[in-house]
């Protein structure tokens, strides 16, 4: 076991250097002169100036060089400095990443809530209305985009019934109730979406497990049926779900993002949309190594509690 | 008894063909509008009515008119043509690019251990995210929004590809043509690539749905194709600031984009189970 965690360890260290070096070197892959591109080609830009941004990128040094510069910096935490405002990115993360943080994991738990009660309803009433109705719901809930539905979503609670505010963020120690007012709009349109494919799973994994000789076995013990559903079945269905709450937290960035820039949240993502539009490549470079270790680190952690579970794995 | 059966057998057959037919005719009916967008359209996607902005659908203007003044049912339909043009041009570069590189991996060892790092590194990000990071760098437009679409697919197919290959490459009558001395262009073209057709086509499908999401995605965060070429996730974005005077503007670009992605994603799952069963609800 404690062999299988350094090697994962260091694997996860590995990866996110390969981002960073891939970061520094994708300025390169692009073709043309990045320092132009940053600047924007409507004008021709001051010589003077595309040396100056140039040396502020690092440019004007070899690639192994730059590449390691980089890497150093990242290791200590220095993502570099924005180049519209002069702030060091970290700052900008620091202050981002809480937000983010906050819409990700209240919607994973409304995902998980409404998706596996979506996904239960379904599996109890097999072939029912109520069952097709949750498939319906299920396909437009992963085929419709979250920019959509949100859109829609503001349209009803903001505009139309006037319940809820449309946008904007405020901390909560600063305003808790508006804080939970703004939360609910983000949180159920990165939720449905998210829930929709939970709801699949927790269906056919459900419908599976209710096959079992040991379900028949309880049920004509005579033990009671919402006993016989929540823990003789759901228990075992339940595994290939969590695993696939795990692998969703790739799609559940992807929605983030978009979502942020719906509602306006000065999150880490919707930063690194600003910034991609003024060609802010420090801001996005530094935002895509965060997003990465955060990304590589939950996937370790997935990964070592399944070791920890199915001692199998680590022999493997 | 035995005709009973045989009719509900017949049935079930009619329902697999329609389960695949009646998605591919809706696709067909989405790529014939993005190929002949002047068969539909009824004004210029520009074409501004400053005496009739933000109207609702009417026999002059099927979808309405937006802020100012332009014919909604226009711009969408123009928006077809580059929902289905990048997502089309991005899949065929993902399917070129990892046909060939899954193929070599799946041959060779050293090329499989390589390449699958390059794609655990590739794969453990949402590619909208990767997205962003190359728009940034670079100046937007359809060749680069198309380039980057498919730049991040092309790993994701590599992996299935090479997954597949492994397999057929253990088959005997691979073997067979490896001991009567064929060539290994020649195993590939007749041994290898007919074999792993199905999984190909069924995973570019479900790409090709993820790819259009995708794109609606980046035009949703003004990093997508500039205006003023309407595309349908740019109209969602634009009709969010005339939400509280006009639904119309929302609905009909979302309907399209979901309906679009909807109808891509069934015939996925009805190619997969009518080309390849095995793999029924896997990949």
């Amino acid at each position: 076991m404690l062999q299988y965690t350094l090697r994962r360890l260091l694997i996860a260290v590995g990866l996110i250097a390969a981002v960073g070096i891939i970061g520094q070197l994708a300025i390169h892959m692009i073709p043309g002169d990045p320092a132009y591109i940053i600047l924007g080609s409507e004008t021709t830009p001051d010589p003077k100036v595309l040396e100056t941004l140039r040396r502020d990128l690092g440019l004007d040094r070899p690639i192994t060089v730059q590449v390691l510069a980089a890497l150093w910096g990242f290791a200590r935490l220095d993502l570099g400095t924005s180049l519209q405002d002069g702030r060091p990115v970290w700052n900008l993360v620091e202050a981002s990443l809480p937000v983010s943080a906050v819409l990700v994991v209240s919607a994973t738990a409304f995902a998980i809530l409404f998706g596996m009660l979506l996904g239960m309803v379904a599996a109890v009433r097999h072939n029912s209305g109520m069952d097709w109705g949750a498939s319906v719901f299920a396909t437009f809930g992963i085929s419709t985009p979250v920019f959509v539905t949100g859109t829609f979503l503001i349209y009803l609670f903001s505009i139309y019934l006037e319940w809820i505010p449309a946008s904007g963020y405020v901390t909560l120690s600063e305003k808790p109730v508006d804080f939970l007012k703004r939360l609910i709009l983000p949180t159920v349109t990165v939720g449905i979406a998210q829930g929709a494919e939970i709801a699949r799973m927790t269906r056919s994994c459900l419908l599976e497990t209710l096959r079992a000789d040991y379900i028949t076995t309880a049920r004509s013990k005579g033990v009671a049926e919402p006993i016989v559903l929540l823990r003789h079945a759901l228990r075992n269905a339940i595994l290939p779900v969590a695993a696939m709450i795990g692998v969703q937290f790739g799609s559940m960035f992807g929605r983030t993002v978009l979502v942020e820039a719906l509602f306006s949240w000065p999150g880490m993502m919707s930063a690194m949309v600003v910034a991609a539009r003024f060609h802010d490549f420090p801001v996005v470079r530094g935002i895509l190594v965060m997003i990465a270790a955060i990304f590589i680190l939950i996937n370790l952690i997935t990964d070592l509690a399944y070791a920890v579970l199915d001692p199998r794995i680590a022999y493997d | 008894m035995g005709e009973e059966r045989g009719q509900s057998l017949r049935r079930r057959k009619i329902g697999r063909y329609l389960k695949l037919l009646v998605p591919a005719g809706v696709i067909a009916g989405f790529l014939v509008v993005a190929l002949f967008p002047h068969w539909f359209a009824r004004y210029s996607y520009s074409q501004m009515h400053p005496d009739r902005r933000l109207e609702a659908p009417s026999a002059d203007f099927w979808f309405g008119t937006d802020a100012f003044g332009r014919d909604t049912y226009t711009r969408v339909i123009v928006g077809t043509r580059i929902s289905n043009g990048i997502a089309a041009g991005a899949v065929a570069l993902a399917v070129i690019g990892g046909v060939w590189l899954g193929i070599a991996g799946g041959l060779s060892p050293t090329v499989g251990f390589f390449l699958m790092r390059l794609v655990d590194v590739v794969i453990c990000f949402p590619p909208i995210i990767v997205a962003i990071f190359f728009m940034a760098m670079a100046s937007p437009g359809v060749v680069t929004l198309t380039l980057v679409i498919g730049f991040l697919y092309a790993p994701r197919m590599a992996r299935i590809v090479q997954g597949a290959v492994l397999e057929v490459a253990q088959a005997a009558h691979v073997e067979a043509q490896r001991a009567l001395g064929a060539g290994i262009l020649r195993i590939v073209r007749t041994g290898i690539l007919p074999q792993i057709l199905a999984p190909i086509v069924v995973q570019a499908t479900i790409m090709l749905a993820t790819a259009m999401l995708l794109e609606a995605g980046l035009s949703f965060l003004g990093l997508g194709i500039p205006p003023p070429t309407p595309t349908w996730g740019q109209l969602v974005s634009d009709a969010r600031r005339t939400l509280h005077l006009s639904l119309y503007l929302l609905f009909f670009p979302g309907l399209a984009l979901s309906a679009n992605v909807i109808f891509i994603n069934l015939l996925g799952d009805s190619l997969r189970d009518f080309l390849d069963p095995k793999m029924r609800r896997s990949g």
